[in-house]
């Protein structure tokens, strides 16, 4: 089975427009939520999001694309035998929003229109996959791609995930009374719910031949993965965290590491009642009484829905380079069960293993273990 | 070929594009119909019940125990169908009224997590895009998580609920991979892969779920 490293990455949201911009701002505790523009939210309970001010399809298909082409744009050369997997959970919103309308949609609507309009913009083979896994789809599309390399099926995959803002989904959300009234506020005993973010992100992986082309001896490698199912109801988390557990377990043991391996942990960390909950339930089962950091950027972001997990992992790799993990923002108070671990300033990261996961609608839940590594 | 539904080994043959998908009733294949099943949007209709078709018909019991199985299903439109008619609810009073019920179910993977509740799944739960090979990228993504050791069944599936003129094409169909098949006597089919390619125990090519079906 071959070793696979994360290569390259890129990222765009309403905290900044480059992995830089994010980490330096995510790591003051600046927040990119704020009172949107672009949706009447008038007859709403809830009127906050992280959106991109002023974003336009310019001359793409459609806001997506528009986004994805400036996440994009931040990549070295994408070599092109390289596998595309495009993740997103929405890709038709403004498709179905333009019909209900009366304007003309936007000739991009099926998941798969998203993949090729990627190949052809950057120039690459027509292959790959499409992949929608509620809010855990850049993650599970993280894990396939890591399988694909694994097997030897292909030495490189991006992985590409964008999901916005949009009145399709803040109705939506809104009609579920998972969104905030106030502001993000993961893991505080105050929290109220999630507010949406737009995000795009990509992210190139590699086999070990093909990793070598790399001068940076320091990588960034994937050693886990897992995938599960609550198999408990279709919106809410199995309170138990049995789903997530069993995802973390198979992660760690796909890696040849245990609990006590893992260093940080980026949790989904939505701000709402029961995801947080949960999450701490699962901390208390996977670490015992151990309080290793963990973090949520979601207060800082926005929930980016199927770009989370992309946007996560890649300043996961922020954080084993910088060996310090960003703070929770939106933080004021933790939950008695975050206590220790949760914090709204930077912590140090003490270890060279961090554990990222997303939890989706459906039940589903995905795992990753990243590992800094000293190659040669 | 004639149109409907029913197994591998027995009943009438699918027809993926031809004629309109007979949806059974739910007496007709659930012992106990999931909770909501009232509230399923088409799409979800269609998928939970080729999905429980293909477990009984691999005599994989889906009683109170949760099991570590997973499902892949491909679908080209997904959920367009019952996007728009949620969106249509939102256009009056500012949203206000949108349906928390429907917005539930314009995630594909909602269709996923139902089946996950009903048959007590707890293996991997994923919607993948289509190609004009009905099931092909569903059945790719499944053997490669049966490769992956972490699960040894999977269900693999297409199922779509088109608008507008292409509504006719609806229809889901599923079935049931083993790594090492124990649930059954002997396996119905084996496949393999070479290549990067499935073949058949003929030496066949598998592209679509349909080649599994003799289609």
């Amino acid at each position: 089975m071959s070793q696979v490293s994360i290569m390259d990455s890129a990222l765009a949201c309403a905290l900044g427009s480059s992995s830089e911009e994010v980490w330096t701002r995510l790591c003051r505790g600046d927040s990119a939520i704020g009172p949107m523009d672009d949706i009447d939210t008038d007859q709403l309970d809830c009127h906050n999001a992280a959106a991109i001010s002023g974003l336009s399809r310019g001359k793409e298909p459609n806001r997506i694309c528009s986004l994805m082409r400036f996440t994009l744009e931040q990549l070295a050369p994408v070599p092109a035998d390289t596998v595309v997997i495009w993740a997103g959970v929405k890709g038709n919103v403004e498709y179905v929003e333009a019909l209900a309308e009366g304007i003309e949609p936007p000739t991009i609507r099926q998941p798969r229109d998203y993949r090729q309009w990627v190949c052809r913009y950057l120039g690459i083979e027509d292959r790959g996959i499409e992949v929608n896994a509620a809010c855990a789809s850049s993650t599970v599309a993280i894990a396939l791609a890591m399988q694909m390399i694994a097997q030897g099926e292909c030495s490189r995959v991006l992985v590409c995930a964008a999901d916005i803002v949009s009145r399709f989904t803040f109705t939506g959300f809104a009609a579920l009374k998972a969104l905030s009234p106030t502001v993000c506020r993961p893991f505080d005993v105050m929290r109220d719910g999630l507010c949406l973010g737009d995000g795009a992100g990509a992210m190139l992986l590699a086999d070990s031949v093909a990793a070598s082309d790399c001068v940076d001896r320091l990588v960034v490698r994937l050693s886990g993965w897992g995938i599960s199912n609550d198999a408990n109801h279709i919106t809410g988390p199995a309170r138990d965290g049995s789903g997530l557990i069993d995802a973390i377990r198979q992660a760690l043991q796909s890696a040849d590491l245990s609990a006590a391996d893992v260093a940080a942990w980026c949790t989904h960390g939505t701000g709402t009642v029961y995801n947080d909950a949960m999450e701490l339930t699962v901390l208390e089962e996977i670490f015992g009484s151990r309080r290793l950091p963990l973090f949520s950027i979601k207060g800082a972001v926005g929930h980016t829905l199927g770009a989370a997990g992309v946007l996560e992992t890649a300043l996961c790799v922020r954080a084993l380079r910088e060996q310090e993990v960003p703070p929770t923002v939106g933080l004021r108070r933790a939950e008695p069960a975050a206590g220790g671990s949760v914090s709204n300033e930077c912590q140090p990261l003490q270890g060279n293993t961090i554990l990222t996961t997303n939890s989706g609608f459906g039940g589903v839940n995905g795992a990753l273990v990243l590992q800094l590594i000293q190659d040669g | 070929m004639k149109d409907g539904w029913g197994y591998l080994r027995g009943g009438s043959r699918p027809s993926p594009t031809r004629g309109k998908p007979m949806i059974p009733k739910a007496s007709d294949i659930f012992d106990q119909a999931p909770q909501r099943y009232g509230r399923f949007d088409k799409y979800t209709r269609l998928g939970c019940a080729a999905l429980a078709l293909a477990l009984r018909d691999a005599a994989i019991d889906c009683g109170n125990e949760q099991r570590s199985i997973g499902i892949v299903t491909s679908s080209k439109w997904e959920t367009t169908k019952v996007d728009t008619e949620y969106y249509h609810g939102t256009l009056k009073e500012g949203g206000a009224f949108a349906s928390p019920n429907l917005f539930s179910y314009t995630l594909p993977g909602v269709m996923l997590g139902e089946c996950a509740v009903q048959f007590g799944v707890k293996g991997p739960t994923v919607c993948v895009g289509e190609t004009e090979k009905w099931g092909e990228c569903a059945l790719a993504t499944a053997l490669r998580l049966l490769d992956s050791m972490t699960v040894s069944v999977m269900v693999a599936g297409w199922v779509d609920d088109p608008p507008g003129e292409s509504a006719d094409a609806a229809g889901a169909v599923a079935v049931v991979l083993e790594r090492v098949p124990q649930t059954v006597p002997g396996p119905v089919k084996w496949i393999r892969r070479h290549e990067g390619r499935l073949y058949d125990e003929n030496g066949r090519e598998v592209v679509s779920l349909f080649d599994l079906f003799g289609l």
